[in-house]
This record gives C-alpha cells, sequence and structure tokens, in this order.
C-alpha cells in the first residue's frame, strides 16, 4: 500500500509512523501528530494494547472504542489520516479510529452583527461547534445535518442544515446539486461557496444571507430554510432569502412591534438617502435649483460659491473620500486605524470646505450618506447599496432629476427580476414569514 | 392576483387622463365633449366589465393562445401584430410626450434627441422583463405614487383659486352631440383592462373580483381630469396650453412643503408612472409580437439575446425616429387621428374575444 520513498505521506515531517510491540504482538500506527491528539491516542490505542493478551482481544478493543472501524477499501487511506483519523495496522487488517485534535472551538462575540440585548455570541469557526450551538437552540430530531466536502484539494468539511419538515424539497434538491457542482480547488468562506453556486457571474446584490449569528440561524430554520454550516469560518449562508430579509435585524425580535415597524422604515429611508442623496445634489444644483426652496437655494449656491468645479467633481471627490476612510479603516490594524479616522475626520470636518474644494452643504450630504449606509444590518447588502449612487450621479449628471428617478426604478427593476432559488426577490406583498419572526396570532 | 389588473386600469388612467385625453376634450369644450366624457365613462366601464367577463372563461390563457385555437396562421398574425401595435404606440406616445415634458419643465438645457434616447434606451430596457416582474414593479411604483396623486387632487380641488363657477358653464353644453375624436378620446383612459389579454397568463387561479372597481375609480378620475383643470385655468383660456394637466398643477402651491411647487412633486410621480406605462405596454406589445410568429432567441457574437429585447429594441428605434420628427403640434394631430383607429380596433378586439368566448362555452 504505501510505497516508502515515494509517497509523499513519508515527506512530511509530522507523519508519524510508529510501531508498537507489548511482548506479544505488534501494531503499526500511522497518523498526522499535527492532527491529532496525542492523549487520545495514547488512551484509546496505546493503553489498551499494552493491557491486550493477543491480537484477538486487541481488535475487540479497538472495535468497542467509540469510534473504531475497519476499513476495507484502503485507497483512501490518506484521505482518512488527513480528517484526522488515526489508523492502526493489525495483523495485515487496517482499523480507523477517530482521534482529531479539537480546532479552535473557543466562542467569540458577535462583531460584524451586534445587537443590543440578543445572544451574544457568534458561532464558532470549528464547523462542530457551531452545528453544536445550533442544535442546542433547536432540539428537534427533524433537524437534519448532511455532512459533506467541498473544494477538491481543502475538502473542507460543511454541513448542511435543515428541518425536514420545514424545508422546500424542490430547493433542498437544488441546492445539494448546486453544492455539489463545486469545482474549486478550494473553499474557505461561505461567501465564496455563494460565488460558486450562483449561476450569473454578474453578482450585485445578495440572494443568501451570510451571518455569524446562531439565533437568526434558528429563527431561519424554522422559516423553513437552508443553512450551510463551513469549517474555518465563523459565518454561515442562509438559503434562500429575499430582500426583506437584508433589512431585518435580530433586533427585530425582541423589540415592541411598534418599534420594529419604525425602525424598519428607518431602514428603508436610509436606503433611499444612501442612494439618492448626493445624485440629488447633483441634479438640484446643476439642473434644478427652483425644485427646491428660494432661501435655501440661493444659501446652496451661497455656499458653493467659493468651488469652482462643477458639482459632478464636487460629490465624485467626496464620496470617494468617504469611502476610502470606510475602506481603510476596515483593512487597518486597529492601532493605526484611529489616525486613519482622525485624519479623515479632519479632511471630511472643515477643511475640505474652507480650502473651496466642497461646499459644506456638499460636507452634510456625505455624511448623511454613510452614515444612514449603515442602518443596513447585512453587510454585503450595504455594500451593494454603496455602489449604487455612482450610476445614479452619472444619470443625475446628464439628465437631471429625471435621470435620477429612472435610475431608481431600473435599479428597482433589476431587483424584481432577481431570484432566490425560484423565489421573487424584491416586491411590495413578499407573503414572507415575518421577520420578528412572528406570525399573525401566534401570540394568542 | 386580480390586484394586479386593477394596477394596469389605474396605470391607464392615471397616465392619459394628464397627457393628450384632456386636451383634446377640452378643446371641444362647447362642442359637446362633456357628454363624451359622460359617453366615454360609459362605454369604456362597459367594454371593460365585458372584456374581462369574458377573459375570465379562459383562466390562465392569454390572446396569443386563444387565437392560435381559434384561427388560421393568415388572420390571426395580423390581428396579433396589430394588437401589439396599438399598445406600443401607446406607449410611444407617452414617451415622446414625456420626453418633452422633461425638456420643457425639469432640464431645458439638456439636448432633446438625447433625452429622448434615454427615455427610449429606459423603456427598451424595462420591458423586455418577464412580465411578472413587470406586474411586481407596477405594484410597487402605484403603490408608492397613488398618496401623493390623491393628494395632489385634493390640493388641487379645494384650493382657493378653483372656480367652480367656471364648470356651472359647462352646464349649458351638456346635451350636444360630440364628435367622433373627442368620443374616442374620452374612452381611452379606460383601456388599460385590454392588459388583461395577455397578463390573464399569469392569472390562472384566481378570478378578477371587484368589478364595481372599474366604473367607480374610472368616473372619479375622469372627472377629475376633465374638471379641474377648467376650474383652475378658467373656462376660457383652459385650451390654451400644451400640457394643460402641467400647467393646472403648477397654480398650486404648497406653502409648508419641502417641495414648495406642487408641480414638482407632480412631476416625480409621472415620471414613475410614465416609465412604468412605458414598460407594460412594450412589454405587452413585445411578448404579442415575440408569441404571434414564435421568435426564438438569437445568438449574437456568442451572447444569447431573448427575441424579446430585439423587438423593444427595434420599439425604441421606431419611437426614437418617430419623437425626433415630431413636433408638439404635429404629435397631438397623430394622436387625434390614432385615437379613431384604436377604439375600432378595441371594439373589434371586445366583440372577437367575447364571441370566442361564447363559443367556448357552447364547445364545453
Amino acid at each position: 500500500m504505501m510505497q516508502p520513498s515515494s509517497d509523499p505521506l513519508l515527506q512530511s515531517d509530522d507523519f508519524v509512523r510508529e510501531t508498537l510491540d507489548n511482548g506479544r504482538f505488534q501494531i503499526e500506527i500511522w497518523y498526522y501528530s499535527t492532527l491529532c491528539d496525542p492523549d487520545l491516542i495514547r488512551k484509546e490505542i496505546a493503553h489498551p494494547f499494552l493491557l491486550s493478551d493477543s491480537p484477538e482481544t486487541f481488535e475487540k478493543v479497538l472495535c468497542s472504542a467509540l469510534t473504531g472501524v475497519r476499513i476495507t477499501d484502503t485507497v483512501h487511506l490518506s484521505e482518512e489520516m488527513l480528517q484526522g483519523n488515526t489508523i492502526i495496522r493489525l495483523q495485515g487488517a487496517d482499523y480507523k479510529l477517530k482521534t482529531p485534535k479539537p480546532g479552535n472551538t473557543k466562542l467569540m462575540q458577535a462583531s460584524t452583527e451586534t445587537t443590543l440585548q440578543g445572544p451574544q455570541t457568534a458561532l464558532s469557526e470549528d464547523a462542530d461547534t457551531s452545528l453544536m450551538l445550533v442544535r442546542r437552540r433547536y432540539p428537534q430530531q427533524d433537524l437534519i445535518s448532511e455532512q459533506m466536502n467541498l473544494g477538491s484539494k481543502s475538502r473542507t468539511k460543511a454541513y448542511l442544515l435543515y428541518d425536514k419538515n420545514k424545508a422546500n424539497p424542490r430547493i433542498l434538491e437544488e441546492f445539494r446539486r448546486k453544492l455539489k457542482a463545486i469545482d474549486a480547488e478550494v473553499v474557505f468562506t461561505v461567501g465564496q461557496v455563494e460565488a460558486l453556486i450562483t449561476d450569473t457571474q454578474l453578482r450585485w446584490f445578495p440572494t443568501m444571507i451570510v451571518t455569524e449569528r446562531p439565533d437568526r440561524c434558528v429563527l431561519n430554520l424554522s422559516q423553513g430554510k437552508i443553512v450551510l454550516i463551513v469549517d474555518g469560518t465563523p459565518f454561515v449562508l442562509i438559503a434562500p432569502a429575499v430582500f426583506q430579509d437584508f433589512l431585518s435585524a435580530m433586533d427585530d425580535i425582541f423589540l415592541p412591534s411598534l418599534i420594529t415597524k419604525a425602525l424598519v422604515m428607518l431602514r428603508y429611508i436610509g436606503i433611499l438617502i444612501t442612494t439618492t442623496l448626493p445624485a440629488l445634489y447633483v441634479a438640484v444644483t446643476s439642473y434644478n435649483p427652483e425644485v427646491i426652496r428660494v432661501q435655501f437655494a440661493l444659501s446652496l449656491a451661497g455656499s458653493r460659491a467659493a468651488v469652482p468645479y462643477p458639482t459632478f467633481f464636487e460629490v465624485i471627490f467626496m464620496l470617494f473620500l468617504i469611502e476610502a476612510l470606510i475602506e481603510a479603516s476596515l483593512r487597518l490594524p486597529r492601532y493605526i486605524g484611529s489616525t486613519a479616522t482622525t485624519v479623515g475626520g479632519l479632511i471630511l470636518g472643515q477643511a475640505a470646505q474652507q480650502a473651496g474644494l466642497v461646499s459644506s452643504v456638499m460636507i452634510i450630504v456625505t455624511s448623511a450618506v454613510a452614515i444612514s449606509n449603515f442602518l443596513i444590518p447585512i453587510n454585503i447588502m450595504s455594500f451593494a447599496f454603496r455602489v449604487i449612487k455612482y450610476p445614479l450621479i452619472l444619470l443625475a449628471t446628464l439628465f437631471g432629476i429625471v435621470g435620477v428617478v429612472a435610475g431608481l426604478i431600473a435599479v428597482c427593476f433589476y431587483l424584481a427580476n432577481q431570484n432566490s432559488f425560484g423565489l421573487t426577490y424584491f416586491r411590495v406583498f413578499i407573503g414572507e414569514p415575518a421577520v420578528s419572526g412572528y406570525k399573525e396570532g401566534d401570540t394568542k | 392576483m386580480s390586484r394586479y389588473f386593477y394596477y394596469f386600469y389605474t396605470v391607464g388612467l392615471l397616465i392619459n387622463t394628464i397627457f393628450f385625453v384632456p386636451r383634446i376634450l377640452l378643446s371641444e369644450r362647447y362642442d359637446g365633449s362633456v357628454m363624451a366624457v359622460f359617453a366615454g365613462i360609459l362605454f369604456g366601464s362597459v367594454s371593460a366589465f365585458l372584456f374581462t367577463k369574458a377573459m375570465m372563461r379562459f383562466p390562465g390563457e392569454g390572446i396569443p393562445e386563444i387565437f392560435e385555437r381559434n384561427f388560421p396562421k393568415i388572420i390571426r398574425i395580423p390581428l396579433l401584430i396589430g394588437l401589439a401595435m396599438m399598445w406600443t404606440i401607446a406607449g410611444s406616445i407617452i414617451l415622446v410626450a414625456f420626453s418633452s415634458i422633461s425638456i420643457r419643465f425639469l432640464s431645458p438645457e439638456t439636448n432633446p434627441a438625447f433625452m429622448l434616447m434615454f427615455y427610449c434606451a429606459f423603456g427598451c430596457y424595462a420591458a423586455s422583463f418577464r412580465p411578472s416582474t413587470v406586474l411586481n414593479m407596477a405594484e410597487l411604483i402605484i403603490l408608492l405614487n397613488l398618496p401623493f396623486v390623491a393628494f395632489i387632487m385634493y390640493k388641487l380641488i379645494s384650493s382657493p383659486y378653483f372656480e367652480w363657477d367656471s364648470i356651472q358653464v359647462l352646464a349649458d353644453y351638456v346635451f350636444r352631440i360630440p364628435s367622433l375624436t373627442s368620443f374616442a378620446a374620452a374612452t381611452y383612459p379606460f383601456t388599460g383592462y385590454i392588459s388583461l389579454a395577455l397578463y390573464n397568463r399569469l392569472y390562472e387561479k384566481t378570478r378578477v373580483g371587484h368589478l364595481w372597481i372599474l366604473p367607480t375609480i374610472g368616473t372619479a378620475v375622469m372627472l377629475v381630469s376633465y374638471f379641474v383643470p377648467i376650474g383652475l385655468l378658467g373656462i376660457d383660456s383652459v385650451d390654451h396650453y400644451i400640457y394643460t394637466w402641467i400647467t393646472a398643477v403648477d397654480t398650486l402651491r404648497m406653502k409648508f412643503g419641502f417641495i414648495d411647487r406642487a408641480l414638482y412633486l407632480f412631476l416625480f410621480m409621472y415620471i414613475g408612472l410614465s416609465l412604468i406605462f412605458i414598460a407594460i405596454s412594450w412589454n405587452v406589445g413585445s411578448v404579442l409580437v415575440r408569441d404571434a410568429f414564435g421568435f426564438k432567441p438569437v445568438t449574437i457574437l456568442k451572447v444569447k439575446v431573448p427575441s424579446q429585447v430585439m423587438i423593444n429594441a427595434g420599439f425604441a428605434i421606431a419611437t426614437f425616429l418617430f419623437g425626433v420628427n415630431s413636433s408638439d403640434k404635429s404629435l397631438i394631430e397623430f394622436v387625434s387621428g390614432w385615437l379613431n383607429t384604436r377604439l375600432a380596433a378595441e371594439i373589434l378586439l371586445v366583440i372577437i374575444v367575447i364571441w370566442l368566448s361564447r363559443r367556448e362555452v357552447k364547445h364545453a
């Protein structure tokens, strides 16, 4: 089976191949020392081996151990070892025993999707721990987990989770088929999985939710959605998802219903502001100052008096700065990050206006755009909305207000044409279960 | 699903009672157009009612399928193309008119041809989506706009400058025989119900209920559309304006609004409504043409282009050429002529569909 010199297994320094002898008979064990837990090997293999009189008794011990299995198929031995198994060769027969080293099972605080008074921990980077967190919150035998390995080289462990009685079988079948068809060599994140299982190359709006919150997972499972846990990332993928799902925060569940409604409305207004405000600024100042009141039009013109460039450049200049600032504070190490925000804050604050580069109204517009963008609870969605404003600015520059309104309607058309696993993505009465998780009559 | 039927009906009403119809009617206000309005309401509601009832005998089927079963190819294709043209032209007229309104009231510095091109491009883009996408968008835009439309209508009627006397003058001119053109114009806003000819495909399980809505909103919108400009602009000078309704709305000022000239609010709403009207009418037109000939997607430079996009691009180019070569005056002349043709075509379609539905019942 194993050719000594040419086998790549033996070239790895962390590969261990040991022969144990207790005076009566011998066994050979193979494992990766970095993937396996030496304590476990000692306890489950070495110790019983020392006490066994004959190979038969040891075989009994081995098979009665928790996960010991005799392997008949010797072709995939190296794969078994890479999954954290130890291979035991006893008198020509091969056995495997699961002896994985515990991964990073530490639970972390939810950092990208925080709530005020909801659960505070995020899912774990270890798939089994994440599964445990979900199962604890949803102790149902109908919750099925299907294990699969994604990526031809990385063989990343992944769990497909769904409630057997609630998930739509057609969507489940489609999801499974798409996961099987993944052709990438390495898979590390759920976002990548989403890209790999989406048919079109040009993706703009997310059609699946990426979340790190176990409570969101459970809520969605109970609504019949499918969850994909991927090992090595604390984020999971939830499908199918419609537009409204991306505007629901987990806070919506525990806040009083009227407050929730007000907050959701706030998010929609935020979207409207973050997408259209810069374009409207261009359209109003360059084409239609008569739309707004005379006094405001005059003060707008006054604040622009020192700016020599057309509004288009003013808007692009400020928006570039704010986007750069957001990206910089995301990528920089935390210690340097504060420098970026301080310096950026100075520029965006007074200096740019005093230098005559932008008007003071533009600074308000920029801040409003940036702040209202952060109202969107799911990160990818807020990224999607950051992009929209640029085509709208272009349309506003070319056609004024007509361009802005038409552009916004065009975006809505695009959204309404999307679908997530055959579900309509965007419409007014979507027929979705309430984002808060309550259905009518639940409270009676 | 039957609510979608009413969205189309409402879009048709709201759009057409703003553009050419009031202008044609108001120019003949002393020559029987009051009677035309009432006759139009009656005729429009009755034919909408009969057509809807007849189409409900064919659950989940559009006109192309129904015609395919009943007519040979030689009759079917001209009928479908005629119907498609009726829709497309309805959209194109609004497109050209709104493009010139945008130039006049919103961006006078933009090159008119450039603006027209933008609208044509938008029409081609929006009309090439699936019918269900267009349905959902129509719902979104109407639900967003209706409160504002209602608000502006209310503001107009309650305006202190609204002269009820001007309207009373019209009482002397009620009993006059209307001309064919004004009758055709008065029936035109109701034409949205014809969308059922195609979108009936999507209403497989549900039937269109609450048919009383048809005459109710029809009457309300028609009366507002006809009488409000008279009340605001005066009975004698009301036909001095090209875009009667837009000038009428411009008399309104919202003292405490963020935008103080109601005209702009009105125009913003009507950009949305016009665009969705163009999208609907071209969508119906292109799907009818596609299904009449059974066009398949075409491959251009390795990209599969749906035939609907090609047809819509054709519509857009034709509309652009028509729009560039037309003026406000030639457009209204074209519309008057076209309205008469359309009335005949609509009556023909309604009769055919009623006849086919009777036959269907007999066979069944």
